[in-house]
């Protein structure tokens, strides 16, 4: 004990150097939005980095499974392909939500189908791996393997097949943050498909599994299994995209909502190729949405 | 111990905040007149209350140009390395003779390489983090040297002013 005082005391000027340098540089960045912002950068290029060469490993390990779901997802595309009656079922519900404002927008520049034959149109899209995707705290966050290089911006829609994972919240060169569903900060418009409602998504940070229904209101008949998909409210998620199904309702005396829980179709302990879009028209529209900052 | 001129430093410090952080002369003239301050203050004194107050001083510069924390850090980290620096840049005899020489007592040589080896550090430093990229260190480094040698003609010129103002005192020093 003894000794360690002494040592202490010894390299007291160094020690009350790094004191002053770190509580400085705290200052710095979180009080300069410059700074802030380039330390936030650095801190997804380093987990960015060290996730990858973790889920190298992994990946390696898993390479059969992998081929697998590939092989399948391969077939399920020629099938599509080879058939003109492909809609989703849910987007064809929200095709009628999304008509009305169809017939009054024009579609400039390149848009793209995000399917075959789909009428979910997107302005960009680009493939990504999940570097890593945190699901067992109450604000977790997934690490993509793109970043601004690949034109990856924050606000954009992060998806796997038809299913709605998250949306991006920052970028660096090479990685982009993303906040998935299963964050509790995050509250998302869900539409009932059957019933065309729009009620809140939002995750309670117990499962990563489920999520709750809220303001839904109980005078709308709504049952289990019944689907949930975007709706057209969401300037980052393009109608129609899946989000869950109903897993159980409860109806509490008085109340004038349902208490629902969903099964999100996004299963977050699998995820690893997913891909990142932005809805068409996503700036021309946000241009026009007052800022309530 | 040198009687070091305080309320010449004080309004450094204080003109450094109200008028000297808003001059950007072509985007590189940018002087940090208070490190001159920093740089004159006794080594002799307790080392940790010297950082405090350099601490203090660079909080109090950064408040005025909302730059977080740069110039305390800056400020915090050359009074720690003035004390190393100086055994390497004055003469053994002038540190046996005078052990906290004051700035005025130095040779021309010592004086440049101490004072500029730090205003340089200093200056590059602050330019540096203020700018926080790789790509950058080339132009910091510019405007540190460019700000160095402006720094270092305006503590020539107080250096002299200060002697003339008290002549028989430093009427032995030569330079």
């Amino acid at each position: 004990m003894g000794g360690l005082a002494l040592w202490l005391f010894k390299y007291r000027i160094l020690g009350l150097l790094i004191l002053l340098e770190t509580f400085g540089a705290w200052i710095t960045l979180s009080n300069v939005l410059y700074h802030h912002s380039r330390f936030t950068q650095f801190q997804i290029e380093t987990a960015g980095n060290y996730q990858k060469k973790i889920k190298g490993i992994t990946r390696f390990m898993g390479l059969d499974e992998e081929n697998q779901r590939l092989n399948n997802e391969i077939a399920v595309l020629k099938g599509q392909l080879s058939s003109d009656s492909f809609t989703l079922n849910a987007q064809k519900s929200a095709d009628s939500a999304q008509s009305n404002n169809n017939k009054k927008t024009s579609s400039p520049g390149p848009l793209v189908s995000l399917w075959p034959y789909s009428s979910v149109k997107v302005d960009f899209i680009s493939p990504a791996r999940v570097l890593f995707c945190g699901e067992g705290g109450q604000n977790n966050y997934m690490l993509l393997d793109r970043g601004t290089l690949h034109g990856i911006q924050p606000k954009m829609a992060v998806i796997q097949e038809d299913k709605i994972v998250g949306q991006v919240q920052a970028v660096s060169k090479h990685f982009a943050r993303v906040v998935p569903l299963i964050n509790t900060k995050i509250q998302i418009s869900a539409l009932h498909a059957n019933s065309q409602t729009v009620g809140i998504l939002s995750w309670d940070g117990k499962s990563s599994r489920y999520a709750e229904l809220i303001d839904f209101p109980i005078h709308i008949p709504i049952k289990i299994g019944d689907a949930l998909v975007s709706s057209s409210y969401s300037s980052v998620y393009p109608p129609g995209l899946r989000l869950g199904r109903v897993d159980r309702v409860e109806i509490n005396p008085g109340a004038i909502t349902y208490k629902i829980r969903v099964f999100l179709t996004a299963d977050y302990k699998r995820l690893d190729h997913v891909q990142v879009i932005r809805m068409a028209l996503q700036a021309e529209r946000e241009k026009i949405i007052p800022n309530t900052d | 111990m040198n009687q070091r001129p305080w309320l010449l430093f004080l309004l450094l410090i204080i003109f450094q905040g109200s008028l000297f952080n808003r001059v950007q002369w072509l985007g590189l003239f940018n002087p940090m007149v208070y490190t001159i301050a920093l740089i004159w203050m006794p080594i002799s004194w307790n080392k940790s209350l010297l950082m405090l107050m350099g601490f203090g001083i660079g909080w109090w510069i950064d408040s005025s140009v909302q730059s977080g924390a740069i110039h305390a850090m800056t400020s915090v980290w050359t009074i720690y390395i003035k004390n190393y620096l100086i055994r390497y840049t004055v003469s053994p005899v002038t540190l046996q003779e005078t052990p906290d020489p004051d700035l005025r007592d130095l040779e021309i040589r010592s004086l440049i390489s101490y004072a500029g080896t730090l205003l340089l550090m200093h200056q590059t430093l602050a330019y540096s983090l203020e700018a926080l990229r790789w790509t950058s260190l080339g132009s910091s480094l510019i405007k540190g040297f460019v700000n160095t040698v402006l720094v270092m003609g305006i503590l020539w010129s107080l250096i002299q002013w200060t002697r003339g103002m008290n002549p028989s005192r430093f009427s032995g020093n030569k330079n």
